[in-house]
């Protein structure tokens, strides 16, 4: 019998008061003291053009394909970077990529002439209730890319695909106009090696 | 109960990093001490740790309906007016919770007496729940303990349960103050919990957070923080520069804003009034209360918010035996009946009974060489044995 068994089986259980089995999944291996700032994790993705792209692929039954672009389509205009100018927007998404949002939205904000891409593909998970959001994509100034409204990028195909974690993330809603709006209160008061307890 | 001196385990440090237990010592001193365990028997863990944790949730629950009726309890719990309504609509909509910790003094007899409620930032959950349980592993594996032993600690698997039952859509943020190597090693514990429970994380450091011109909350990369467990208190959070924004943002947080009535020292004396004389209860009244007096002599005083046993002074017959310093206490505080706690082999266990999703699910021993408990107090495991 080896010495250390990292998780020894348990012997059929008696009522018993702890846990059967104990097992972590990142925590034990991972090296960085700090996850909060370590490099990222990917997770899987599913990216196609259209619904019918989507089913075509087979990975997921029509229902799916459509409740995945639409939550992604409701998405798009909200999400979708802007630009000031048509030229602005071509610059970082291509010639003939851009359209204006909604007469509607571009009264609700600034005023001004908006330009925002067009919406040429979407994103989702296998299910909708993982780590990755149905959202919009969009062409990157790169040759061969999709990009999503934040900004990441990676190969334009078609089907599955492995996308940074915090790039599957629904996509936030306007511009950041504020950080470090937490913590202060903490940070000026506790002195000791935990702040909670 | 017993307090029972063993060897270590030869290996215990190598074991405590290959599990990614990292704040295992403090300055060089063992945060993680295994030269001693606790041994109950399992009457002492289900009638006098396990029901009466249960008793109490159930009790605490009351007390968070009846302070959110009330303006006079929640100004004498110093929670800002302006975020009441947050409170109140996170409990009329049900918000589910996570965890909390309930710390009692006992020592083997008689009921065990309830200090406080670490009901929104509680730490010491991984060493209970993965460290302290593979330690009884290791002990049985070499034949130090019986195969019958047995330990109160079901907290891995219930945390995993929980996350399940939270139904939460999208990813899971967990944010904590970067600098606190115990805080950060906490949510990655959670972290490793709620991806095994099938949630998506992603770990941030408080200061990361931004908010949009839209009201919402975004991460470091500007995704949308839809959920967010954070190890920071709510007695801070509605301090802070951003509180204002809460309210009107779709973010879900966990704990849920009504923890604050909770992880506040002034419930104890609310439980008090509310359930005078209950076994379990130390009598406890506000410090401007009249009632304080019939205390006698023999106190403790406890501001409304602390931490760490920071601002606690013990006073016996008139006089002030044990203080320790702090930053708090301005909110007011409150004095509680003096319930020592057992000395044991020369050092003072505190008694820390886990509660997830509300239900009770381990026990986490700290001792210290004082009756304060502080942050830097031993984290010592326990068994049942018969």
């Amino acid at each position: 019998m080896a010495k250390f068994k990292q998780f020894p089986p348990r012997p059929p259980l008696v009522a018993r008061k702890r846990s059967g089995r104990v097992a972590l999944i990142a925590m034990g291996v991972s090296v960085s003291a700090l996850a909060l700032t370590g490099c990222e994790e990917k997770v899987d993705a599913l990216q196609y053009s259209s619904v019918e792209s989507c089913v075509v692929g087979g990975e997921l039954s029509e229902a799916d394909c459509q409740a995945g672009f639409n939550a992604a389509r409701q998405d798009h205009a909200r999400v979708a970077p802007k630009y000031q100018s048509r030229q602005d927007c071509e610059a970082e998404h291509g010639a003939a990529a851009c359209e204006q949002p909604a007469q509607q939205q571009q009264q609700a904000s600034s005023g001004g002439s908006l330009w925002m891409p067009l919406m040429i593909g979407y994103m989702m998970g296998r299910a909708m209730s993982g780590p990755v959001a149905s959202q919009p994509l969009y062409r990157s100034s790169s040759a061969g890319k999709v990009r999503t409204a934040s900004g990441a990028k990676w190969d334009a195909k078609a089907g599955p695909v492995s996308v940074p974690k915090s790039a599957a993330a629904r996509p936030s809603s306007g511009k950041v106009m504020a950080r470090s709006g937490f913590g202060r209160t903490g940070g000026s008061r506790s002195g000791g090696r935990s702040f909670g307890g | 109960m017993q307090r029972i001196e063993t060897a270590e385990r030869y290996n215990w440090r190598e074991v405590a990093e290959e599990l990614g237990f990292r704040f295992h010592s403090i300055d060089g001193d063992p945060y993680w001490f295994e030269g001693a365990y606790y041994s109950f028997t399992l009457r002492q863990v289900e009638d006098d740790l396990e029901e009466p944790s249960e008793e109490l949730e159930e009790m605490c629950f009351a007390i968070v309906d009846k302070a959110l009726q009330s303006e006079e309890i929640m100004t004498r719990l110093a929670i800002p007016e302006r975020h009441w309504d947050y409170i109140v609509d996170s409990w009329v909509g049900k918000a589910k919770n996570l965890y909390g910790r309930m710390d009692f003094s006992y020592n083997g007899e008689g009921p065990a007496k309830f200090l406080e409620y670490n009901a929104d930032t509680p730490t010491s959950l991984y060493e209970a729940g993965v460290f302290q349980w593979r330690w009884l592993e290791d002990l049985q594996a070499d034949g130090r303990l019986p195969d019958t032993a047995d330990q109160y600690n079901s907290i891995h698997e219930t945390l995993i349960e929980a996350f399940q039952g939270f139904g939460l859509e999208g990813i899971l943020h967990l944010t904590a103050e970067a600098a606190s190597e115990e805080d950060v090693g906490t949510i990655e514990y959670l972290a490793d919990c709620a991806e095994q429970a099938g949630v998506g994380t992603h770990l941030l450091p408080i200061d990361t957070i931004g908010v949009t011109d839209q009201g919402q909350f975004v991460d470091g990369q500007d995704q949308l923080i839809t959920n967010l467990f954070k190890l920071y208190p709510w007695e801070w959070m509605f301090h802070d520069e951003f509180a204002d924004r809460l309210a009107g943002s779709s973010m879900r947080v966990i704990e849920p804003p009504w923890k604050a009535v909770l992880s506040n020292k002034g419930l104890l004396p609310l439980l008090w009034e509310m359930a005078p004389g209950h076994p379990n209860l130390l009598p406890a009244f506000f410090t401007d209360q009249i009632d304080a007096d019939v205390l006698g002599a023999s106190y403790v005083k406890k501001p409304i918010y602390s931490r760490e046993g920071a601002n606690i002074e013990i006073v016996e017959n008139g006089e002030t035996t044990l203080k320790a310093d702090g930053p708090y206490g301005e909110e007011g505080g409150i004095v509680q009946a003096l319930a020592a706690l057992p000395k044991m082999g020369g050092v003072y266990p505190v008694l820390g009974n886990w509660l997830i999703a509300s239900r009770p699910a381990g026990l986490g021993i700290r001792e210290d060489d004082t009756p304060i408990t502080r942050d830097d107090a031993r984290f010592v495991p326990h068994v049942i044995l018969d």
